[in-house]
């Protein structure tokens, strides 16, 4: 649980929280607190993950070329 | 028949112009039923391509050697590529090239060999992987639904990577996206492919457990099947098969299955199909978040309302419960016990009350008035007040209290008469 209090880094991640979120609240048998904890928290991931679609850019991290010293590797 | 230059002896029927023995060669050629349906085995050589589209090669069997030509054409139905060291069986027509007078064979089949060369080897060692288990479908992986970084082998110029590019650009951009260039055809392509997959690989291995690479995509576009040769080496299907993560091969030929493919975890047809396959699409990923906070609204609500039926109940419950309540039952059952109480009281005083009355009139009746009453009167000693039953107990000339029914006299024995004792008392009871 104190693993889930940081922020989601990624889509994935606050997806996978949204989902997990709703589906104890639609699950079992809550207390009414956690439940609306539950919910509150299932809106802000939501948003979080609207947020992110709408900021994300597609990005070369990197190009690992042959020439950075492996190229030894050839025959 | 023939005229000619040359002023010797006739040579009749036996003299050719050059064009003219060329083309009577040619016919020659052309018109033997054997020559124009011929299978050669031999080891392929010398096999260049033409600016036209054809291919020219030799089909060797040792020292002997035969021009060979397989024109665009044919080609074109050509699945097995022609590789000079391969031995093949070659169908086609023998003739005669007329502008350099040499004959050749016009290909347009070519099989392999009958020990298989190229075919038998290739088979053999898919059988080999097969048996390896690099082809089983229960070592494929799954793909991650939604991945952040993709691996990507192939050749850097292109429309291949530029394709895939456009497409995640569009359906999904939250993707790092790690290039890994190789050629991915030609001679040394397949050494770059597995150079390219060491490279990925030792970048997944440096990077933080959850910060590596969630798949690597091996992409070519379509090209003929030499051209896809390196797909087909060894070393490559185990490249991918020792791939930490899952790939996806997308080898851009339809119909043919290229060993990477079925050593790849997923395989696409083209680069573009892979593309999508790899990555949802974001419209729906929006469409999956706004039906989920749907969904939690509805819990969340119907959550409320449960709990408001639970209080509901429960403050029922509750007030049955309730002190107040309670106190008010004591209540009642005090007034109850106390108008029970009161009831048995009245009962006990109206009782207690009678027998009173019942005591008044039998003490009325034995009051001594009431016998004074009837005319008799009560002797006493004075002044003992001693009750005087006998005569004998007053002397003459002592005084008596005589207690009558009003009133009371004092008075002076002047005589006295005793009776026997038990007459008087008969004598009494007659009396009453």
């Amino acid at each position: 649980m104190s693993n889930d209090d940081a922020a989601p880094a990624t889509f994935e991640e606050a997806y996978e929280r949204l989902r997990k979120s709703i589906e104890e609240l639609e699950g079992g048998p809550l207390p009414l607190e956690t439940a609306i904890a539950r919910y509150e928290e299932g809106m802000r991931l939501a948003q979080l993950c609207n947020e992110m679609l709408d900021h994300a850019e597609l990005r070369i991290k990197h190009v690992l070329r042959e020439a950075d010293g492996d190229a030894a590797a050839a025959r | 028949m023939r005229s000619s230059p040359y002023d010797g002896p006739a040579l009749g029927a036996h003299f050719f112009r050059v064009p003219d023995l060329v083309t009577y060669i040619r016919d020659l050629f052309a018109a033997d039923p054997t020559l124009v349906d011929v299978w050669v085995w031999g080891e392929l050589a010398e096999v260049t391509q033409s600016a036209a589209g054809h291919t020219y090669f030799t089909v060797r069997d040792g020292p002997a050697k035969l021009p060979a030509v397989m024109f665009r054409s044919a080609l074109r139905r050509q699945t097995l590529p022609l590789t000079a060291g391969y031995s093949a069986l070659v169908h086609g027509t023998v003739g005669i090239y007329e502008q350099r007078s040499i004959f050749q064979l016009i290909a347009d089949i070519v099989l392999p060999g009958d020990a298989g060369a190229l075919r038998a080897h290739f088979e053999a060692m898919r059988l080999r992987l097969e048996q390896e288990g690099l082809f089983a479908p229960e070592r494929k992986r799954a793909l991650p639904k939604v991945p952040r970084r993709i691996g990507i082998v192939t050749s850097e110029a292109g429309a291949v990577i530029h394709d895939m590019l456009t497409i995640w650009q569009r359906r999904y951009p939250a993707l790092e996206l790690i290039l890994a260039p190789s050629a991915v055809q030609g001679e040394d392509a397949a050494r770059q492919i597995v150079n390219a997959f060491g490279r990925l690989t030792a970048y997944h291995a440096s990077q933080a457990a959850d910060e590596g690479l969630d798949l690597i995509v091996l992409a070519r576009g379509g090209g003929s099947p030499e051209e896809l040769a390196p797909f087909n080496e060894e070393r490559v299907a185990r490249a991918i098969f020792a791939s930490p993560v899952p790939v996806v091969s997308a080898v851009g030929h339809e119909t043919d299955y290229t060993i990477a493919d079925l050593v790849a975890d997923l395989r696409a047809p083209t680069p573009s199909v892979a593309a999508e396959l790899v990555v949802p699409d974001q419209a729906d990923l929006r469409r999956d978040v706004t039906r989920l906070t749907e969904r939690g609204k509805a819990a969340l609500l119907r959550h409320v309302a449960q709990t408001r039926t639970t209080l509901d109940r429960w403050r029922q419950q509750l007030e049955r419960r309730a002190p107040a309540r309670l106190i008010d039952e004591q209540r009642r059952r005090v007034d109850d016990l106390a108008a029970r109480g009161s009831r048995a009281t009245m009962n006990l005083v109206a009782l207690a009350r009678s027998r009173v009355h019942a005591g008044q009139s039998q003490l009325a009746a034995l009051s001594p008035l009431t016998t004074l009453g009837r005319g008799y009167a009560v002797a006493t000693a004075v002044p003992s007040g001693e009750v005087v039953m006998d005569a004998a107990q007053a002397a003459t000339g002592e005084q008596i209290a005589v207690r009558l029914a009003r009133g009371r006299l004092v008075t002076e024995v002047l005589q006295r008469e005793t009776l026997p004792h038990a007459e008087e008392i008969k004598e009494a009871h007659v009396q009453r």
